[in-house]
């Protein structure tokens, strides 16, 4: 068993007390929101966009360290990202934490969300960690179509 | 319950934990570098020898198809078979084993009477009474009926220390309720209800009562006489017995009431074209070959249960329970969530601002097994205020060591979290 120590190291724990991330966006927005059956933990992010790029995104919610931090995270990584890098991301990190064998490798290029590496030791908390980024997922299909962005 | 002081008698005088824990294979093993310490009895306890060699012997020696065959070992099978209902009729003190049928859980015995009983009963403009504190199971089942029926669901509110507020009780029955649904023990705060004084008022507005024993059972002893129920329900797997097999009890003449639930072999009279005639309880309702290897393990769980003495277990848990209580109170932040007067071996809570699936995950890397989240009462999280909590639920063969270890680990967690 990993220490869970590693799990919750600093970058996390101070995203998950006091987040700059957690706030409302005012309109015009899209929101998604990611639960988890599970625990019954919530996770709203929205984002505004403006020329196919993420000007803006925040999160509000209920949840755990590591759901909290990985909201953070993810507003911190995708702000002034393009629609479709933040789309990659999210898909990146799925890859990572699911991993059958979990290592650092491949979350270098992933900057400050590499902080999240460690969960992938921790299969009962991959949810935890992708919660934030369902609901991008989902405020991202909201986007109304036609709309100056690079869907891919 | 028992009160608990610090010169109260020693545990084992009660009963041998350690001789107990011999019974328990997987209580030897390992989590990583820790001994296991499982306090998760309330998702599902473990299993003694007696019932896994009771299955294993079965599978070995008798094992055939039941009620079907001429030849020797389906003729073994299926008096095995019905020896595990006389036991587990017996346990639960039910005046005729037929009144005992095999299901898969709790929750598919709730489903069949919502399904059979629920569905004739129910109709436009009548009520079914459930109460605040109960799990999916005994919600769902209900709420599909309502649906469909255009009936209304209506609850018995829990006041802030998970008490069940009975003064409400009498202007909730009235003349349109068909069915008062509840649970004996609520399993995420571990509340046991009045339940005699809760039938009692059902039945002097002449309204059925199920009774969800899937918390109850293993710790209390069931005696479905006394109580006087019309139903009763518990899952094999939280009474030490095997997964996938459960039990509903039914009064007689509400069974034989009842259409089928299921439709198949082993539930039939007769079947033609022109259409089928069923048998009597309890095949009726146990449709398809059954769980025949799991109905003789829970009855080889319900004899374990009872050598050990229902009653010793309800004192050395209660016991232990008032221990638990008074040395995790000892744990800075430390907040009992459900505070009833009377409960059995569910000790809910939070600790400090610290989210309950982070506690399990430091929990765990320590051994220690508990359950997080809303418990499947999401319902009740949401009276109380909160999405959660972490709930450490205790068995017989639980100690005080196992408590202590816990305190010291929430006790580690307070200072990482800071």
């Amino acid at each position: 068993m990993t220490n869970p120590g590693t799990l919750y190291q600093q970058i996390i724990l101070r995203h998950s007390r006091e987040s700059p991330h957690e706030r409302r966006i005012a309109p015009p927005r899209v929101e998604g929101s990611g639960n988890n059956p599970r625990c019954g933990d919530v996770v709203q992010v929205a984002i505004r966009v403006e020329g196919g790029v993420i000007s803006e995104a925040g999160f509000t919610g209920e949840g755990c360290a590591l759901s909290r931090a990985s909201a953070s995270l993810l507003c911190e990584a995708i702000q002034g990202q393009s629609v479709a890098a933040a789309l990659r991301l999210a898909a990146e990190l799925r890859v990572l934490l699911s991993r059958s064998e979990p290592s650092t490798q491949g979350w270098e290029s992933l900057g400050r969300l590499a902080a999240l590496s460690a969960a992938a030791d921790f299969p009962a908390r991959h949810r935890c960690v992708t919660l934030a980024w369902s609901a991008l997922e989902e405020a991202i299909r909201a986007l109304p179509s036609g709309l100056d962005v690079d869907r891919q | 319950m028992a009160e608990f002081t610090r010169d109260a008698p020693a545990l084992d005088d009660i009963l041998s934990v350690s001789k107990v824990r011999q019974d328990f294979p997987i209580l030897q093993r390992k989590i990583g570098k820790s001994p296991l310490v499982y306090l998760d009895n309330g998702a599902s306890t473990q299993k003694p020898r007696a019932v896994l060699d009771a299955v294993q012997r079965f599978y070995s020696e008798d094992y055939a198809n039941i009620h079907r065959g001429v030849h020797t070992l389906s003729q073994r099978a299926t008096q095995r078979y019905d020896a595990a209902r006389e036991t587990v009729a017996g346990y639960i003190r039910a005046p005729a084993t037929e009144e005992v049928i095999f299901v898969r859980g709790a929750t598919e015995a709730i489903n069949l009477v919502a399904s059979t009983y629920g569905r004739e009963a129910v109709g436009s403009g009548d009520n079914i009474l459930l109460t605040a504190m109960e799990h999916h199971a005994n919600i769902v089942p209900w709420q599909l009926l309502a649906q469909e029926k255009g009936a209304e669901i209506r609850v018995l509110p829990v006041d802030d220390r998970g008490v069940l507020e009975l003064d409400a009780l009498d202007s909730l029955l009235d003349e349109r309720t068909r069915v008062f649904a509840f649970t004996h023990v609520s399993n995420a705060l571990g509340t046991v209800n009045p339940v005699e004084k809760l039938i009692a008022a059902a039945h002097r507005r002449g309204v059925p009562v199920l009774v969800d024993a899937a918390q109850s059972v293993q710790h209390l002893g069931i005696d479905v006489t006394a109580l006087d129920c019309d139903f009763l329900v518990f899952s094999g797997h939280k009474c030490y017995g095997p997964t996938g097999i459960g039990v509903l009890y039914g009064k007689r003449e509400r069974l034989s009431e009842m259409p089928p639930y299921q439709g198949g072999g082993d539930m039939i009279e007769h079947v033609r074209w022109e259409g089928t005639t069923f048998k009597d309880i309890p095949e009726r309702f146990e449709a398809g070959t059954p769980n025949i290897a799991g109905a003789i393990g829970l009855a080889a769980a319900m004899r374990y249960l009872e050598e050990l003495g229902r009653e010793r277990i309800a004192r050395y848990e209660a016991n232990l329970v008032d221990y638990a209580n008074e040395t995790l109170s000892g744990v800075e932040g430390f907040r009992m969530v459900g505070t009833a007067p009377d409960k059995a071996s569910i000790i809910s809570f939070l600790l400090k601002e610290i989210h309950p699936h982070d506690v399990a995950t430091f929990l765990d890397a320590e051994g220690i097994a508990v359950r997080t989240g809303h418990h499947c009462a999401e319902p009740l999280m949401r009276r109380l205020g909160i999405t959660g909590t972490t709930r450490a639920s205790l068995s017989f063969y639980n100690t005080r060591e196992e408590i202590d270890l816990l305190a010291a680990a929430l006790g580690k967690i307070v200072r990482f979290f800071g």
